[in-house]
């Protein structure tokens, strides 16, 4: 828009006073015909309108499509020139010439004589041909020089019929835009300025100028990249905010190198524990051994291994010194944790909290979700007579500060901490509790060799940084979150990481869901887009000279194109055994209603055997042949693995579609649909006039579908709550009549084997169900 | 953590009732467990994949899981595991010879008497071994587990180490006797077992545990023999345990048998194998050694936070498989049973009367700790974070990229011969993208320039972070061999660009630190001095120099290692050594 209304010149100013003073005039304004009598080229017309129509409400403009005329290349060639006849006519001197002459020489001479022998301006003399009038009108080129302009009107319908057919003009699509007086309309309209100058402040001349209005619509503009911090480190930043709002102390992570003495032993991690193993650490070739470890806290950390002591048998093994000096890339931070207690022992224990973030080195194979390295949160607190209780109270207090209240802690075991406990919080996104970190108190013998006072205990807690960021910044590959191949777009596109450190005062029930406010808000906000891209698609259409039609079919089924009748359905479904998808039963007897119904049975080699009842899994009766059916439903039992989305079954529709139509509920979907095709008495799905009620069934396939067939058992059991409920007062579970949703759920039920414990309301359903005609042969 | 699959139905009945998903997983959820996935097959039923901890062994199968439940929810009392008279002491002994000293030098041994195996017993007890294989005997190299049925061999039982032509038996499911090295080559290509050829593959001899007749019953770690295979049929069970590793030999072979003399015709009694050591010594297995060990009240009190007496704690405890007795005020003797071998100190009673209390009852009543003490920062991070909002109000952006290179990335790629740099070397990367720690920010950038070619230009990138290097001196390193080093990395990368862009940088660098411009090399301040670097265009790389101590480097990136990092267009990039610089100026450490 910007664009389009800079840079008004003189010219452009005369253009706009012009069609000011015509709509002073007349009222109104096309701007095409006024282009053709002001003998202006249309497009300058219309620039100088949208220029008008950018200074607010002088002019109201409406825009019009219509079809218009214009000169081909030769229609142009001939404007320009003259028509054939008429150049025939002035080339010829008044005793004229020989017609084989002319016919030599003339182009275009047969049609050329023609015209002009038929409009009498040539007569023929003997061999000669001479001219029969002294002078000629040339109407072909005033015709088409009238049509080049714009002013086709004052051509006939019939002549430019014929121009049409010779080839000279063709008919085009034309914007054009009819001006009325708007409500603050002037014909004096004054040159606006574009900006405020220097020059306007210091001789107060911008006291007398009007200028271009702003466009508050459109995004503004930035001289230079500006420089950001990556969302990562923003984040770390947080946390140790955090930390340090709670009074912790920062512990000095700069070493990634370790030995195994200070990463391992120090906590009492035993020698043959398999997180030593090659397989998770990354030990150091070089410098491959440690230069020096304490030697008498070394003894006491040997033998407490070996032999126990502090109250502990220990492991019973032999301990290796070799072992212990391995180097390695520390796989975790507790490893300064514990250089931290020892010298704070050696200094003389005093109450301490500490805390650090920094990287720490698993050997893990690369993955969405695993790194060979990450950043560890720390934190520990080392005081006389902590229990588990002050532990658990740090916990939520840190938490609380990133905005997560609900939490549940769960006993787990760590070689180093006794008691362990997992720390869990309560997703509302996902509803079930998530494990968010891991805590413990440090184990006396990890203490006490180091010289910490027997009553001191030590608790402990720790979580990775890129976690929370991953689920902060909605990011599932945590390649796209750090190291290199980070894409520059996340950190332009999250300049500034806020954390949800207030909610605790302002939101005191953080379990009830988002308020209404809120979601109408939000509501509100997806409609205004909608009617926007509404206007923005008729404009299109307008534009485009496209009508658009009314449709009440669902838009998949318009851009599919849908089931059709009159050509045969060949329908290929791949099943389970151990997953029968039931509700195909009751779908092939609707179709059989209006179709004529070829139903078949196959199994594929990777099943071994099936049982008589899925043999036969279309009932005693096959249906037609398949030369005189119009649909055939072929089932192929086929086992292609155990994990839910093999078990899922996948139609094909014809077997040169390569796309599957996948799951019970999207093969349910398609063959309703074809059901509905051929007939408006069958309303399973989509025919329905009402598209809430499509709407409906649409949600209910999909809960179905991702809680049966993708959910686990304690999913499937909720769900199966969850519509006892709904069936309480209800016999279907959308509207008044069976329906695809109920054909789905009990055909998900049976292939569970969960309708036999169901719910009585259930049981009630599924009866009304079993007895529906179109359910005879369900089971 | 180990896994451990359940059929559901089989461990509903063991613990008398029915629960719903929701219920079982929260009653996991109270003990410590958790239900990792629940598998539907209609053959097998539901099955569920129990999380244990990596320290109770004594769940590691179904038996244990139902029986640690049972007693946990009070339906069942612990079982007293007991250890019968021998009844031909002879017979059932286990001769240990001294060639045995030089490849696995320990062996234990129990009889199972009068066992009914079903095939859910069956595949649990060869399961169970499997777990304890992984686990506890790390893949069979600590201990390894050899079952079987005694009325096919007869004692006593030799374990000796020969070498490997010297042994030749059918090995289990096969029909044909093969000779041991032959055998150990065809395993090198087995799927499941060629992962323990290596244990024994070159030591000079092969363990291998036989009969009075010669049968081979076992060449631990790696197959039984054929002869001795229990099947359904079997009723009294011979189980050895070979090991490097005596006190977990111990612990395997107590587990193993706890867990299934269950089954035995008088449950919960296992007969002894007395094993002779060639230097005299003969020990009695298994031990099923009931330890006391101590719990004082206060202190169980203290690490919970709550406030129960001897009685309480006693009786807690025991739903915990612990069965204590309270004696006096303030202490709780505990008999911990041969199948806790997780029990270390009193701290590990402490947290079972924890869980027996309930967490969630804890945390219906938890507190902050008392401890009053003043938060501070670490200082080398704290002008680290003042840097980095410096470089950003500069327009540069942060990248965050990883600390470990592979060698073609940090040497060939950045013309960098690494044989003259003090770079730390990973022993056992498992992808080349984790050979070396990086010794300069510089290629992590490139990299992510690499990525990121889709920008429009300028693209201007920084990284404040540690490198790592090679030193000998114990205190900078803290004993490791190897210290961390901060560095500011910062490029511009553009279709124009020259060295001064970069240098504003370092210029606005400096008047943030208030290091002075030395301009003609005086000593005070900071000045450039050409130097070559193989990464940067000859002649257009300098010394960063700060009262004459070269703290890094600054220059246009050499067009070759522009090329190889598959970019296209000129950077100009400055690396320098941050703490170097702090210290010139006394700050930080």
């Amino acid at each position: 828009m910007r664009a389009s209304c800079h840079n008004m010149g003189a010219e452009g100013m005369d253009v706009q006073q012009q069609i000011l003073h015509a709509l002073e005039k007349n009222g109104v304004v096309i701007s095409n015909e006024f282009a053709v009598s002001e003998k202006e080229t249309h497009q300058k017309v219309v620039g100088a309108i949208k220029s008008l129509e950018s200074l607010g409400n002088v002019i109201n403009v409406k825009q019009i499509a219509l079809k218009t005329w214009e000169c081909t290349d030769e229609g142009n060639n001939l404007a320009t020139s003259g028509s054939h006849e008429a150049r025939l006519f002035n080339s010829l001197p008044p005793e004229g010439r020989s017609l084989t002459d002319i016919k030599a020489s003339f182009p275009n001479s047969n049609f050329a004589l023609g015209a002009a022998m038929k409009n009498k301006w040539l007569k023929k003399e003997g061999e000669k041909v001479i001219p029969a009038v002294s002078a000629i009108e040339d109407e072909v080129q005033i015709h088409l020089k009238a049509i080049a302009a714009g002013g086709e009107n004052s051509v006939p319908d019939k002549i430019k019929a014929e121009y049409k057919k010779r080839k000279l003009i063709k008919e085009v699509d034309m914007t054009v835009f009819e001006v009325s007086k708007g409500s603050a309309f002037t014909t004096s309209v004054m040159k606006q300025e574009a900006e405020l100058t220097k020059e306007m402040i210091e001789s107060g001349q911008w006291k007398g100028k009007t200028f271009k209005p702003f466009n508050f619509k459109s995004k503004g503009r930035i001289e230079q990249r500006s420089g950001y911090l990556h969302p990562l480190m923003q984040l770390r930043s947080e946390f140790r905010q955090i930390f340090l709002e709670m009074g912790f102390t920062e512990m000095p992570t700069n070493n990634y190198v370790e030995s195994a003495f200070w990463n391992f032993d120090a906590l009492f991690q035993p020698q043959q524990h398999p997180a030593r193993d090659a397989h998770d650490t990354f030990y150091v070739a070089e410098p491959g051994k440690t230069i020096s470890v304490p030697e008498d806290y070394l003894q006491k950390v040997k033998k407490t291994h070996s032999s126990g002591g502090y109250g502990s048998i220990g492991y019973q093994y032999d301990w290796s010194r070799e072992e212990a000096h391995k180097n390695l890339l520390r796989t975790h931070t507790t490893a300064v944790s514990a250089r931290m207690l020892y010298k704070l022992a050696q200094e003389g224990f005093q109450p301490v909290k500490f805390f650090s973030i920094d990287r720490v080195f698993r050997n893990e194979t690369l993955d969405a979700t695993h790194l060979a390295e990450f950043n560890q949160i720390e934190g520990v607190v080392a005081d006389y007579s902590l229990s588990i209780k002050n532990l658990m109270g740090l916990i939520k207090g840190f938490f609380e500060k990133i905005g997560i209240t609900k939490l549940r802690f769960k006993p787990a075991y760590n070689p180093y901490t006794e008691p362990s406990m997992e720390i869990f919080s309560y997703h509302e996104g996902l509803k079930k509790w998530v494990e968010v970190g891991n805590s413990g108190m440090f184990r006396p013998e990890m203490l006490r060799p180091m010289g910490i006072p027997e009553k001191v205990t030590v608790a402990a807690w720790g979580l990775s940084l890129e976690r929370p960021a991953m689920i902060m910044y909605g990011i599932n590959n945590i390649r796209e979150l750090v190291g290199p191949r980070v894409k520059m777009e996340l950190i332009l596109d999250n300049p500034l990481c806020t954390i949800d450190k207030f909610r605790k005062q302002d939101q005191p029930d953080t379990s009830s869901g988002p308020t209404v406010e809120s979601l109408t808000k939000r509501q509100e906000l997806i409609l205004d887009r909608l009617l926007a891209l509404q206007a923005k698609v008729a404009n299109i259409a307008a534009n485009m000279g496209v009508k658009l039609e009314d449709s009440d079919t669902a838009v998949t089924t318009q851009l599919t194109g849908g089931p059709q009748l009159g050509i045969i359905h060949d329908v290929v479904i791949y099943a389970d055994p151990r997953r029968p998808p039931y509700s195909l039963r009751a779908l092939a007897n609707a179709l059989s209603t209006t179709y004529s119904i070829c139903l078949r049975v196959h199994c594929h080699s990777t099943v071994k055997e099936v049982s008589e009842k899925l043999q036969q899994f279309w009932g005693a009766k096959y249906g037609v042949d398949r030369s005189k059916s119009s649909v055939c439903l072929t089932l192929v039992w086929r086992q292609d693995g155990d994990s839910p989305t093999a078990l899922m079954p996948t139609m094909t529709v014809s077997p040169l579609a390569a796309n599957q139509v996948c799951g019970e509920h999207n093969i349910g979907r398609y063959l309703s649909r074809l059901v509905e095709v051929a007939t408006h008495s069958i309303n399973l799905y989509e025919c329905s006039s009402s598209s809430v009620f499509t709407a409906q069934i649409d949600e209910l396939l999909d809960q179905c579908h991702s809680k049966f067939t993708l959910g686990n058992n304690r999913e499937r059991t909720s769900y199966v709550r969850e519509l006892s409920a709904k069936l309480d007062k209800e016999s279907y579970l959308v509207g008044s009549s069976i329906t695809l949703a109920d054909l789905l759920v009990l055909s998900n039920l049976l292939q569970l084997r969960m309708l036999e414990s169901a719910p009585s309301n259930v049981l009630k359903w599924s009866k009304g169900c079993l007895e529906h005609h179109l359910c005879k042969y369900f089971i | 953590m180990p896994t451990v699959s359940v059929n559901r139905d089989v461990l509903f009945n063991a613990l008398g009732r029915f629960y719903s998903d929701d219920e079982f997983n929260e009653l996991c959820f109270q003990y410590g467990l958790e239900v990792d996935d629940v598998v539907d097959d209609p053959e097998k039923g539901i099955t569920y994949k129990i999380e244990v901890g990596a320290n109770r062994y004594d769940l590691l199968c179904c038996e244990g899981l139902a029986l640690a439940l049972s007693v946990y929810l009070g339906k069942k009392s612990l079982p007293n595991y007991q250890l019968m008279p021998a009844k031909e002491t002879e017979k059932y002994k286990l001769i240990v010879k001294p060639s045995t000293a030089q490849v696995r030098p320990y062996v234990v041994g129990a009889v199972l008497r009068n066992m009914k195996f079903t095939q859910a017993v069956y595949d649990s007890f060869i399961d169970l071994q499997d777990k304890l294989h992984q686990n506890l005997a790390r893949k069979r190299t600590l201990v390894a587990i050899g079952t079987h049925d005694l009325d096919t061999v007869s004692g006593p039982f030799i374990y000796d180490a020969k070498v490997p032509q010297d042994i030749s038996f059918v090995p289990l499911n096969q029909s044909q006797a093969i000779r041991a090295d032959k055998l150990l080559e065809m395993y090198s290509h087995d799927s499941h077992l060629k992962e323990y050829v290596p244990i024994i593959k070159d030591k000079p001899v092969y363990p291998v545990i036989t009969d009075q007749k010669g049968v081979v019953l076992s060449m631990p770690p790696i197959i039984n023999g054929n002869h001795s295979k229990i099947t359904l049929n079997t009723r009294n069970v011979f189980i050895e345990c070979t090991a490097t590793d005596r006190y977990k030999a111990q612990i395997v072979l107590d587990t193993l048998v706890c867990m299934f003399s269950g089954y035995c015709d008088q449950p919960y009694t296992v007969e002894p194998v007395q094993v002779e050591y060639p230097d005299g010594e003969r020990v009695q297995y298994p031990t099923l050694y009931y330890r006391q060990q101590e719990a004082s009240v206060s202190y169980c009190n203290m690490l919970t936070g709550v406030n129960e007496t001897a009685e309480s704690i006693a009786a807690m405890l025991t739903t915990m498989s612990l069965s204590a007795k309270p004696q006096g005020q303030d202490k709780v003797i505990v008999e911990v049973p041969p199948t806790r071998y997780d029990i270390l100190h009193e701290c590990d009673i402490a947290e079972d009367f924890a869980v027996a209390y309930g967490f969630d009852r804890l945390a219906a009543d938890m507190k902050m700790p008392p401890t009053n003490t003043i938060g501070q920062e670490f200082e080398l991070n704290y002008l680290s974070d003042k840097l980095r909002l410096l470089l950003s109000q500069n327009n540069y952006t942060e990248a965050a990229t990883f600390s470990l290179y592979s060698r073609i990335d940090m040497g060939e790629r950045m013309k960098v011969n690494l044989e003259n740099e003090s770079w730390v070397k990973v022993a056992n990367p498992k992808t080349t993208e984790c050979e070396a720690v990086r010794i300069s920010l510089l290629p992590g950038l490139l990299k992510t320039l690499s990525a990121n070619k889709h920008i429009s230009l300028p693209l201007k990138l920084f990284e404040v972070s540690d490198v790592v290097l090679r030193d000998t001196c114990p205190s900078a390193t803290r004993g490791t061999g190897a210290r961390n080093q901060r560095h500011i990395c910062a490029i511009n990368y553009n279709v124009k660009v020259g060295i001064e862009k970069v240098q504003g940088l370092l210029d606005n660098i400096m008047v943030a630190l208030k290091v002075p411009y030395a301009g003609d090399n005086n000593s005070q301040g900071y000045y450039l001095e050409e130097k070559e670097h193989p990464s940067y265009f000859p002649g257009f790389c300098g010394s960063v120099i700060i009262s004459g101590v070269p703290v890094g480097h600054i220059g246009l990136v050499h067009p070759e290692v522009i090329t190889n990092f598959n970019l296209n267009n000129p950077a100009a990039a400055l690396e320098i050594d941050m703490q170097k610089v702090l210290e010139l100026i006394n700050l930080g450490k």
